[in-house]
């Protein structure tokens, strides 16, 4: 490969921000190379994996305790799995029981860590954790493919792989919390360790841990039950076993609130893409890592199962476009730039998720140019907090103007521009979306209507005088003072503010949860509605005593 | 104890939910993060600042002057260092002294105007009551108490400062001199070990 110099990559320019920040472009995102399931095993193939306590009883319930260390640093993930009666089981965020509960402890934990949070763990929210702890969750079974497991096993055979393929994961999480919520340590505690400066490093960690304790606890349960004739689930089924996670509009709100951290996952995207099409010469083997995976994800689309009209009417397409694409492929000519005549093939011919898709595809073969973006994805949020107040009115107006264009001409005083607004439900303790003319409430609305009161501030920053300075302007204007904030960090972080109507009639939430997820590396969306949907993570991940092993093909490895 | 995530957060809703605007309300969080990582009591204070707020008791400032002067309520101390913050570079040009004659809480002052110290990169001194607080440049802070700190004061002094050695030139030149015995006299031998050779012209 002929690594691209200054000079090549000024040949291609990174995509706008008009064209990638639209929420149906950002839903149609994919897994990539700069996943964040991916780069946490990338980071953490070689490291010490170990099971330092295991108490489980006949049925299965009881504490585990997994070790990942290295040299210097030890993370611990404790387990504590209990019985659950069927119709106490909720995926729903105000749930107070669940199969198993999850911490992950900073180093190795004492008893006494153990009899702690014990007593903490399972209640979660409820309970208390310490700066000891960095990270929380849940999970719950799914019943019939555990149930499936167990007894196949139990029986002395595997488990039915169309059975299993249809779901994907023996348990459910339905929150993974971090960074001081609940009493965990806060972000700073953590902030300067190598290993964990890519994004949610520590949830990757806690996650990869539960689908290990998931197996173990079948291979366990189903010993327990029928010790002479059972066996252990094979090393080829387990691995195609992922974590399902239920994931609703709690972290909708999360795209909108961290507008620098958003802008550094785009631009580490953007400036993959940047580097791949500006590699001048494609080789063979280049080539045929692409074309391998992309045959593998046309295969792994077929267990893609969901019952959602709109994810079918998605994934049709993209199936269709994928087709077509190969059909494009497989005669197109070897010239310099390869990579950039087809991103500007693809970009013409090709619906949103297919663009993306490819996009996606086209940083496998180049891991040299693309890894080494994961450590670009991190930021300092609170640098950029301040704002500049002697900033002038005029500047404000133009930097609205070349970054916000596209809603200066949005009537926000049409109703179907401001129907709905985002709130935290105090019954539920949730982010809940609904419509401002039907339903009570909207006094106490969430700073997300972003674009409404950006045209807000453009339409006052009008009416002063130009050269006056923003510090004169927020003394009679605090209500704008968190939008003037945003417009200055997008005046240098141009990928940082989504370009849609946020409270729009129109909006469709589970676009800010699909690019979320996409970044976090889950494949198979199954939308359960417009709110919320079911996915599946680690699938096809190596197991903890093949990660040393392992490559990062195994995303696209074949599922069951 | 709550972790700082939490006390920011909570902190910031309470703001929201007592009248502020958002943006404000963030700025509270993080007044109270700050003042809690930094050892000082941030949440005590902020919840009784709440009781004046909720009393309408607080004067916020239209315009901060060197001499401000409201003889009727006590300023408050997240509207005033918001508005110092927003005008740092031109409020401290010239290190004049700003004053307001009444505060209440005025612990509440310090995280903006640390805020505002790294800004301009000068010393912020604050000084109230037989408090003297210096904020340096680099987000550290040096006071002259562990408290309890007042719920009001009748004078709050703001000042930056031109920062002066705190040394004198005779010091640092004694020093510099004995500094130069760690080096090694110069001997025509010891010249061709200089990597340019004897001259610069190669």
């Amino acid at each position: 490969m002929k690594i691209n110099t200054q000079k090549d990559k000024k040949f291609v320019s990174l995509r706008p921000a008009s064209e990638i920040m639209k929420l149906s472009r950002l839903g149609s995102f994919h897994q990539s190379k700069l996943s964040f399931l991916r780069s946490f095993i990338r980071e953490f193939k070689n490291w010490d994996f170990k099971t330092e306590y295991f108490n489980l009883n006949q049925e299965g319930f009881g504490e585990v305790v997994y070790s990942l260390s290295d040299s210097n640093k030890s993370y611990s993930l404790i387990c504590f799995a209990n019985h659950l009666n069927d119709s106490e089981r909720s995926d729903r965020v105000i749930a107070t029981k669940w199969d198993s509960s999850f911490v992950l402890f900073d180093g190795i934990p004492e008893k006494e860590d153990i009899v702690r949070l014990k007593n903490n763990v399972p209640l979660q929210e409820k309970g208390r954790t310490t700066y000891k702890e960095l990270a929380l969750s849940r999970a719950n079974k799914s019943v019939r493919t555990f149930d499936h497991v167990v007894q196949s096993l139990s029986e002395g055979k595997q488990p039915d792989k169309d059975f299993l393929s249809k779901v994907g994961y023996l348990y459910r999480t339905t929150a993974v919390y971090g960074s001081g919520k609940f009493g965990l340590a806060d972000r700073f505690r953590i902030a300067d360790r190598e290993e964990l400066q890519g994004p949610f490093r520590l949830e990757m960690m806690l996650v990869y841990f539960v689908r290990k304790f998931t197996i173990d606890q079948v291979n366990h349960t189903a010993k327990e039950r029928n010790p002479s004739k059972a066996i252990q689930l094979d090393d080829d089924i387990a691995r195609n076993l992922g974590i399902g996670n239920s994931t609703g509009l709690g972290m909708a709100p999360f795209i909108v609130n961290h507008p620098t951290l958003l802008h550094q996952w785009i631009m580490a995207r953007e400036k993959a893409l940047q580097l791949v099409r500006s590699v001048q010469y494609v080789t063979m083997e280049e080539k045929k890592v692409f074309q391998k995976f992309l045959l593998q994800s046309i295969d792994n689309m077929k267990t893609w199962v969901t019952d959602s009209d709109y994810q079918i009417g998605k994934n049709n397409q993209l199936k269709e476009d994928l087709k077509n694409f190969n059909d494009y492929f497989n005669i197109s000519i070897d010239k310099e730039y390869f990579w950039n005549e087809t991103y500007l093939w693809v970009s013409q011919n090709l619906h949103d998720e297919g663009i993306e898709f490819i996009v996606s595809l086209m940083m496998e073969p180049y891991g040299d140019l693309v890894e080494p973006l994961s450590s670009e994805m991190s930021i300092d949020e609170d640098e950029h907090f301040t704002i500049t107040g002697s900033r002038k009115a005029s500047e404000i107006k133009l930097i609205i103007e070349n970054h916000y264009s596209w809603l200066i001409q949005v009537d926000f005083e049409k109703k179907e521009n401001i129907s709905n607004f985002w709130y935290y439900s105090k019954n539920k303790q949730e982010p809940r979306l609904s419509n401002r003319f039907e339903e009570n409430g909207s006094e106490n609305e969430l700073p997300l209507a972003i674009a409404r009161d950006i045209k807000k501030l453009y339409q006052e920053i009008c009416n002063v005088d130009p050269e006056s300075t923003l510090s004169e302007f927020l003394l009679s204007q605090k209500d704008l003072r968190y939008v003037v904030r945003r417009v200055l960090m997008c005046e240098k972080f141009p990928y940082s503010e989504i370009q849609d109507n946020t409270i729009a009639e129109t909006i469709i939430p589970i676009d800010m949860l699909r690019l979320k997820l996409s970044y976090f590396g889950a494949i198979k969306f199954d939308p359960k509605s417009n709110l919320w949907l079911r996915i599946t993570m680690y699938q096809g991940a190596p197991l903890p005593h093949e990660m040393k092993f392992s490559d990062d093909s195994w995303a696209y490895r074949s599922l069951i | 104890m709550e972790s700082f995530y939490e006390i920011e957060t909570t902190c910031k809703r309470a703001a929201k939910a007592s009248g502020f605007s958002w943006g404000i309300a963030e700025e509270i969080g993080k007044i109270i993060r700050s003042l809690e990582i930094m050892g000082l009591p941030g949440v005590k204070t902020f919840y009784r600042y709440l009781d004046d707020v909720k009393d309408g008791t607080l004067s916020k400032p239209t315009k901060i002057l060197s001499k401000n002067i409201d003889n009727n309520k006590m300023y408050c101390p997240i509207e005033s260092s918001v508005a110092i913050l927003d005008d740092c570079k031109n409020l401290f040009k010239n290190n004049d002294v700003i004053d307001f004659n009444q505060m209440a809480h005025p612990l509440l002052l310090i995280p903006m105007l640390n805020r505002a110290s790294n800004i301009i990169g000068k010393k912020i001194s604050i000084s109230f009551d037989n408090i003297e607080i210096i904020l340096n440049y680099n987000g550290s802070l040096v006071i002259n108490s562990k408290g309890p700190f007042p719920n009001q004061t009748n004078k709050v002094s703001i000042q930056s400062m031109s920062t002066e050695p705190t040394y004198s030139k005779k010091e640092y030149e004694d020093l510099y001199q004995l500094s130069l015995e760690t080096f090694v006299e110069e001997s025509e031998g010891k010249l061709s070990g200089a990597g340019a050779g004897l001259t610069d012209n190669d």
